[in-house]
């Protein structure tokens, strides 16, 4: 079969270490710890632990007017995607419209509670809320654009009207592996020869008052106060992760056509796949589904050996285990020579935004030559002794290809193989 | 044409929960009967609102649910719908009884909140420890994926109106392209939900015929005046040819093309001259390797407002040049409502069984002809004809399209 390759050539960013690639890779290389205490979460009851958007001014990249139809992510989104564009120096308006795709890892439907509060305020009389007051008195207080501005699909319209993508295209709302599902979409969508060029991302926030009230009851989110040291995979304290948020958007082009314009390649993509777990009592990350997922991947880039993983490494119990289990399953005693550094011991988890994020961190370690360490990773938990590349030094080393593996919390799995081109 | 490296992908079980049935015989013989499911909301009250009918699944046979207590607590009202219809088509295929080796899962939805309202007001939003996988877009996959054991892709599509048929392309190229054998796919959801209906009565997006809610959805017709809620699931079991013929399976029929476009246009509004809807057609027959005249159906999207239905119209006049006069197009949101992220799951299963069963279903309410939507909609009755192959349309808020098309599988 005659598969076209499939390169990267912009990258766009908006990280809790700001939106400068330059500088996102500096502070990856040198360990630092995006955690902060946050006092100013609206409506929140309490500071809050998290790797809060650091150096990101809306204002510089989303008119006014549009910025009223975006829930905040929204904006994150939008935003990476435009400085992807702009960093690959490709001209849009060459592209038959049709031949441009756009894939997007999305939040989902989101309602900005605070838009509706107005309106179930006058509708609750004595802490008893009533629908039909609601409908007669409070529809008129509801900003008449409340539905789209939560719309799933809403970076997608965006990036789409922006740069007049119509070909085909995509709106994964997959949580943890919704970013690396879109550039693995993307990925096979050029290469089988449905669009020629694609923009592709994720993006999301787990530091939204929302969020923040999904996960208290959960065990999974960290209870540590301590921020920078908060998010701890493989170590034996972790107590789950860090919530963190940001966007990171991909242009995708053939290796001709980057070719031909002379752009500068961050790198191939050379596989993809993904996979659920074959049976599991609980839904999460699961061993099945995390080496299900990687072997896809290898196969599908044709079967080879990557020089490192880039780990999902959430720091709850139980998915560092799985995931480790998993590096076993694949690579055999192999698996302890193979680096798998986790980057959300740096960046917390941004959900739909993690894949993408930690996918740009894999493009650019390929071109530094040098592998983003694992931080706050300073007492090995017995049953993850594999090498994660523990401390705060990058680490040197000649990377050809490499593998990104993420997960969800019901159970889904992807993975993506990048290479040096 | 498909390069021959592409394999074949077929249809070999059904399932759906609609407000006009919820079973597959059920819903095809309201379908045929050209029975309404639209009336006056009766699980919430709607009273006040805009707009104060839907169409409600009724007599829904709890029975059928799972029993687990887990999913009880991680699964809502859609998903439940999701979870029988799922049920029913896994049953309808017997794949579990001989199942491939890769086996994934695609469904087109996205989170729901009922109670957001009135829990909003209470200030306890998320009570539940579980309730960041029962608001999850994506725990219906991964619910699916565990009991089943289904051990390949898990996607979850999102694009409103367009999720479910979106989902069905993907698992059509998933098998096609060799990273699954078969897939569970489809889409669920519910729009009886005091948010939803907020929403979109704000937007005007609604019928207002409160005086009459029966003949609400009026696709096509000159006094048409906005789409109704519904609410429902629609199952598929899409299954590599090959196999499906070794295990001797019951055919529904072939996937052969699949495309999706974006207007580029405006968040609400479809172009008039209808472009990305033209796109999606004409890119899915090009995939399918199939040409205009070969069609002989079009489960249109044709949800009732004004603007789709003339924009629709026009993107299948520019597709279809002179045949587009001779092509019979139907839109069954006339009878359901618009099933939103179910909408095109449901509609690609009426598309396979019309090539089945020889019937086209028809657009009931058609009374006055609108001069800018001038084509035959099967007006109101039923009507025994032949078709061999199918389109199914769905486009969505934020402008995208998408079009699958369907055959009777050939030898």
């Amino acid at each position: 079969m005659n598969k076209r390759r499939v390169v990267v050539t912009g990258i766009g960013l908006v990280t809790p270490f700001g939106c400068d690639v330059n500088a996102f890779w500096s502070a990856l290389r040198a360990g630092q710890s995006a955690g902060r205490t946050i006092a100013s979460v609206e409506g929140a009851d309490r500071d809050v632990a998290g790797a809060p958007v650091c150096g990101f001014n809306v204002r510089e990249h989303v008119d006014p007017k549009s910025l009223r139809l975006m829930a905040p992510a929204v904006a994150f989104g939008v935003a990476a995607a435009q400085m992807a564009a702009a960093d690959s120096s490709m001209t849009f308006e060459s592209i038959e419209p049709v031949r441009l795709g756009a894939f997007v890892g999305s939040r989902g439907h989101s309602s900005d509670r605070q838009d509706l509060m107005p309106a179930v305020q006058r509708a609750t009389t004595n802490g008893d809320f009533s629908l039909a007051k609601f409908g007669a008195e409070g529809l008129p207080l509801v900003h008449p654009m409340w539905l789209l501005k939560g719309l799933a699909n809403n970076v997608l319209y965006f990036v789409s009207l922006k740069f007049n993508a119509q070909g085909m295209n995509n709106n994964i709302s997959m949580g943890g592996v919704a970013g690396t599902m879109a550039i693995g979409e993307a990925f096979h969508t050029i290469q089988r020869g449905y669009v020629d060029v694609a923009l592709a991302g994720g993006y999301d926030s787990g530091l939204d008052l929302d969020r923040i009230e999904m996960f208290a009851s959960s065990r999974l989110v960290t209870k540590s106060t301590d921020a920078a040291h908060a998010s701890r995979p493989f170590d034996r304290r972790r107590d789950g992760f860090l919530p963190g948020e940001g966007a990171g958007f991909f242009v995708l082009e053939t290796i001709e056509s980057a070719r031909t314009r002379g752009a500068r390649m961050y790198g191939e993509v050379l596989g993809y796949g993904s996979a659920g777990p074959a049976a599991s009592k609980t839904l999460g990350p699961h061993a099945r589904g995390f080496a299900g997922a990687l072997r896809a991947a290898l196969a599908d880039a044709g079967g080879l050996r990557p020089d490192a993983v880039f780990t999902h490494g959430l720091a709850t119990r139980e998915s560092d285990v799985e995931e480790t289990r998993a590096l076993k399953t694949v690579f055999g005693p192999g698996a302890h020579n193979t680096p798998a550094p986790a980057l959300k011991s740096m960046l917390g988890n941004s959900f739909a935004g993690s894949g993408a994020i930690e996918a740009a961190a894999a493009l650019l370690a390929l071109g530094a030559g040098a592998l983003p360490p694992t931080i706050n990773l300073t007492e090995a938990d017995t049953d993850c002794d594999l090498d994660y590349v523990a401390g705060t030094t990058a680490r040197g080393m000649d990377l050809r290809a490499v593998a990104l593996s993420n997960a969800n919390l019901a159970g889904a799995h992807a993975a993506l193989v990048l290479g040096r081109v | 044409m498909a390069p021959p490296e592409r394999r074949r992908v077929v249809v070999t079980g059904i399932g759906a929960v609609t407000p006009i049935g919820t079973t597959i015989p059920e819903m095809w013989e309201s379908l045929v009967a050209g029975r309404s499911g639209v009336d006056y909301i009766k699980r919430i009250d709607a009273s006040t609102f805009p707009t104060t009918f839907g169409a409600e699944v009724r007599d829904f046979d709890e029975s059928r649910l799972p029993d687990d207590g887990e999913l009880r607590t991680i699964l809502d009202r859609k998903n439940l719908f999701g979870w029988v219809a799922a049920a029913d088509a896994l049953k309808d295929s017997r794949i579990l009884e001989a199942p491939p080796g890769c086996v994934g899962v695609s469904l087109g939805t996205e989170s729901r909140r009922p109670d957001f309202l009135p829990r909003l007001a209470d200030g306890a939003l998320y009570p539940g420890a579980h309730d960041h996988m029962r608001f999850s877009p994506f725990v219906m996959a991964g619910a699916l994926a565990s009991h089943y054991e289904f051990t390949g892709p898990q996607v979850t599509v999102s694009t409103a109106c367009t999720s479910g048929t979106q989902a069905l392309g993907v698992a059509y190229q998933k098998i096609q392209w060799g990273e699954a054998d078969a897939m569970l796919s489809g889409g669920c959801d519910s729009l009886i939900d005091p948010l939803m209906l907020t929403g979109f009565s704000l937007l005007g997006a609604l019928s207002k015929r409160n005086d009459d809610p029966g003949h609400a959805s009026r696709p096509f017709d000159l006094h048409r005046d906005g789409f109704v809620l519904g609410e429902g699931a629609g199952m598929l079991v899409l299954e590599e040819y090959e196999h499906a013929k070794t295990r001797h399976a019951t055919i529904y029929g072939e996937v052969m093309g699949y495309a999706s476009t974006s207007n580029a246009y405006r968040l609400t509004d479809s172009p008039p001259d209808g472009q990305g809807a033209y796109l999606s057609m004409k890119n899915a027959m090009d995939d399918a390797g199939v040409r205009p005249e070969e069609v002989g159906y079009i489960n249109a999207h044709g949800t009732s407002t004004h603007q789709n239905d003339k924009s629709e119209t026009a993107a299948i006049k520019r597709c279809f040049g002179e045949y587009a006069k001779h092509v019979p197009i139907s839109s069954t949101k006339s009878m359901m409502g618009h099933l939103v992220n179910a909408g095109g799951a449901v509609e690609l299963i009426i598309c396979m069984l019309t090539i089945i069963n020889g019937v086209l279903t028809p657009t009931i309410n058609y009374e006055v002809p609108d001069p800018e939507c001038d084509l035959d909609y099967v007006p109101n009755v039923a009507r025994r004809q032949n078709v061999e192959r199918a389109l199914s349309n769905s486009f969505g808020f934020g402008g995208i399209n998408a079009t699958v098309v369907v055959g009777r599988a050939e030898e």
